[in-house]
């Protein structure tokens, strides 16, 4: 379903990240390597507790990995061997330019509608307010949410303010989108709706996609499962399905 | 961007904002009031009460409000020795050598509530054909010249200086409660006498009222140009309840005024502590609004780590964070600053007209002084909360979403 390319969209290398506790250290992720190409929309899944979504937030920067390399469309996105050189804002940057995340329980800005969330990381990018407004739109509208511009989150639904996450994710046009269980707030219909849309968007914009979820029935959206068991990958990391 | 954002917050987040707003502008106006009360009200209250202690004359300014001290009387106001210079009204009644003789003589006790105190004339000459007598019937000498004023209660009927002593020399005579003068018509001038006074230090007598117009033509005075002999003050109370006229007029009995010229004496004594218990006060108010500020913007802040945590999942940076609470808590304290400023001037009015005073005569109270305070409450919001707003910008989105 995807198109193969010759550098992958998202790759990381020996990632591991450790938590460090009064009892000891506990290792969530523990070098893992995967590569995820071009428009590939991967399901990735695993028990509670197996490191599925601390994986998902050190690809994206959200946390720092203590060890490992990841990079976005082949240029280096984090290096822990040289921490200092990625700083915080540093990452902010990168986030905001190539990647976009969708979060299990929508994370909307409360105070600002559907149409100025998904406007936030455009006009971070320093695009001016019409144009972002036309831009987040126009993406509200493919999300089909063209009657719920000027609704503030609570007055939308879990769906549409999860669709609305999505068109959130997608503004700045990134070449990845992770998703950490976006349909775990949502009723099985609704989610179905979320999980068929990014499968979509990520088709239509070549988008890879890697999304976090527990349900079995979700895989058959996929282009490749990768599994985790304990912090580390047990299946899928470095195969793409044709 | 940012200011969006901000003005998002701050409307969107409305009880967060009211309750930080209310904060700030209780210790705003805190400060403002009891700053005002410490500094200009000694200089309202003490100046004149002792003033009248000491028994000086009692000149108003020209479009002057005055409103009612807790004794009944409307308070007064020291002259401004640029416009008019006391003058000692024992040259014009010689007998009267009482320590609050001036007291008697002329004041703006006449006024009712809201009434405004105009002056209408000074400079008077005491001399021509209808020049006023001292009390012994005897005339002031010719071209005696006295500052003297009169003030007009603000009722064109009758006229605080309609209130004559029954001494003017045109009386002829007293028939009943009509008193009858002869300014040379054909038909006397008939007023009827609405009480008696009694002064500890002056001729007992009747009172009557004219109009203001019947008191140029009896005075003879020069339009523009009035003498204002006044009866006691706490005659009017009488007064108002034989004719009904005067109801308006709140005045103080003779007890009341023997309190009054204590309580003057010794709220002047006081004064000095009283302004060193006021700064301290204020000094604490600055302390306490302060910390509170402090404490509530941490509060503030604390809750919105998730909001801050997505913000940086965006890609806000740190200083674009910063910039933004800043700009919030700059433009809460702001608000709060202007608020608390405005409830003190209300508070400040209602404490003020009670003893007499108006808002308006404190010019430390202006508008700079609403501005100054505006900006200073959201300088002081920003300062309060500096450390944490920094901290607050280097939030890990990780922790900050997944710890909610």
């Amino acid at each position: 379903m995807h198109k193969k390319a010759s550098i992958p969209a998202l790759q990381c290398l020996g990632v591991s990240r450790v938590f460090r506790t009064p009892d000891g250290e506990v290792t969530a992720v523990n070098r893992v390597s995967l590569s995820v190409q071009v428009g590939e929309f991967v399901c990735l899944m695993g028990p509670s507790g197996s490191g599925k979504t601390t994986l998902l937030y050190c690809l994206s920067g959200l946390d720092l990995p203590d060890a490992g390399v990841v990079m976005v469309a082949g240029k280096l996105f984090y290096d822990a061997a040289q921490r200092s050189r990625f700083g915080e804002d540093h990452l902010a940057e990168s986030r905001m330019a190539c990647l976009g995340f969708v979060f299990q329980t929508y994370h909307l800005l409360g105070s600002l509608t559907a149409t100025e969330n998904v406007m936030v990381p455009i006009r971070l990018t320093g695009t001016g307010r019409k144009e972002a407004r036309e831009r987040a739109r126009e993406l509200l509208e493919e999300v089909d949410l063209s009657h719920r511009y000027d609704h503030f989150p609570h007055q939308l639904s879990g769906g549409e303010q999860q669709r609305v996450a999505v068109a959130r994710a997608l503004a700045n046009r990134p070449r990845v989108l992770l998703a950490d269980e976006p349909t775990g707030s949502l009723d099985f219909q609704n989610g179905l709706r979320v999980v068929r849309l990014l499968r979509e968007l990520s088709n239509r914009h070549q988008t890879a996609v890697v999304m976090v979820t527990h349900i079995e029935g979700h895989r058959e959206f996929a282009d490749r499962l990768i599994t985790m068991q304990a912090g580390e990958l047990t299946a899928g990391g470095g195969e793409t399905r044709c | 961007m940012i200011r969006d954002y901000c003005f998002r917050s701050i409307t969107q987040n409305r009880t967060r904002t009211v309750l930080v707003v209310a904060g700030i502008a209780l210790g705003a106006m805190l400060l403002t009031t009891v700053s005002a009360l410490s500094g200009d009200m000694s200089r309202l209250l003490v100046g004149p009460l002792s003033r009248w202690y000491g028994g000086s004359l009692l000149v108003l300014g020209p479009g002057t409000t005055f409103g009612r001290l807790p004794s009944g009387h409307i308070g007064l106001r020291l002259e401004d020795p640029a416009v008019f210079s006391p003058v000692d009204l024992n040259r014009v009644t010689p007998e009267l050598e009482h320590p609050v003789a001036g007291f008697f003589y002329l004041d703006a006790v006449y006024t009712g509530d809201g009434h405004r105190v105009t002056v209408l004339a000074r400079d008077v000459q005491f001399s021509g054909p209808h020049a006023l007598r001292t009390r012994r019937g005897e005339p002031f000498p010719a071209g005696e010249t006295g500052r003297v004023v009169m003030v007009n209660a603000g009722q064109d009927q009758y006229p605080v200086g309609a209130l004559v002593q029954l001494h003017l020399p045109t009386l002829r005579e007293v028939a009943g409660d009509r008193l009858l003068f002869d300014y040379g018509r054909p038909e006397p001038l008939a007023f009827t006498v609405i009480g008696h006074y009694q002064s500890p230090m002056a001729l007992p007598g009747p009172l009557f009222i004219m109009p203001l117009a019947t008191f140029r033509e009896v005075t003879g005075v020069p339009p523009g140009s009035y003498m204002g002999v006044m009866a006691p003050v706490y005659d009017l109370q009488e007064a108002a309840r034989v004719r009904g006229v005067l109801g308006d007029y709140r005045v103080m009995d003779a007890q009341a005024l023997t309190a009054s010229v204590v309580a003057g004496a010794r709220f002047r004594e006081s004064g000095g502590g009283f302004m060193a218990v006021s700064g301290i006060f204020a000094g604490v108010i600055i302390l306490v609004s302060c910390l509170a500020m402090a404490n509530t913007n941490l509060v503030v802040l604390g809750q919105r780590r998730l909001e801050l945590g997505i913000m940086r999942s965006l890609g806000w940076k740190r200083h674009k964070l910063r910039h933004l609470l800043a700009l919030e808590c700059f433009i809460l304290g702001g608000l709060g600053g202007a608020l608390g400023y405005v409830l003190a001037c209300v508070i400040i009015q209602q404490v003020l007209g009670r003893f007499g005073g108006s808002i308006w005569d404190l010019p430390g109270l202006g508008l700079q002084y609403g501005l100054g305070i505006t900006v200073a409450a959201g300088v002081a919001s920003v300062l309060s909360v500096l450390y944490a707003i920094f901290r607050a910008a280097r939030v890990r989105p990780a922790e900050a979403i997944k710890g909610a």
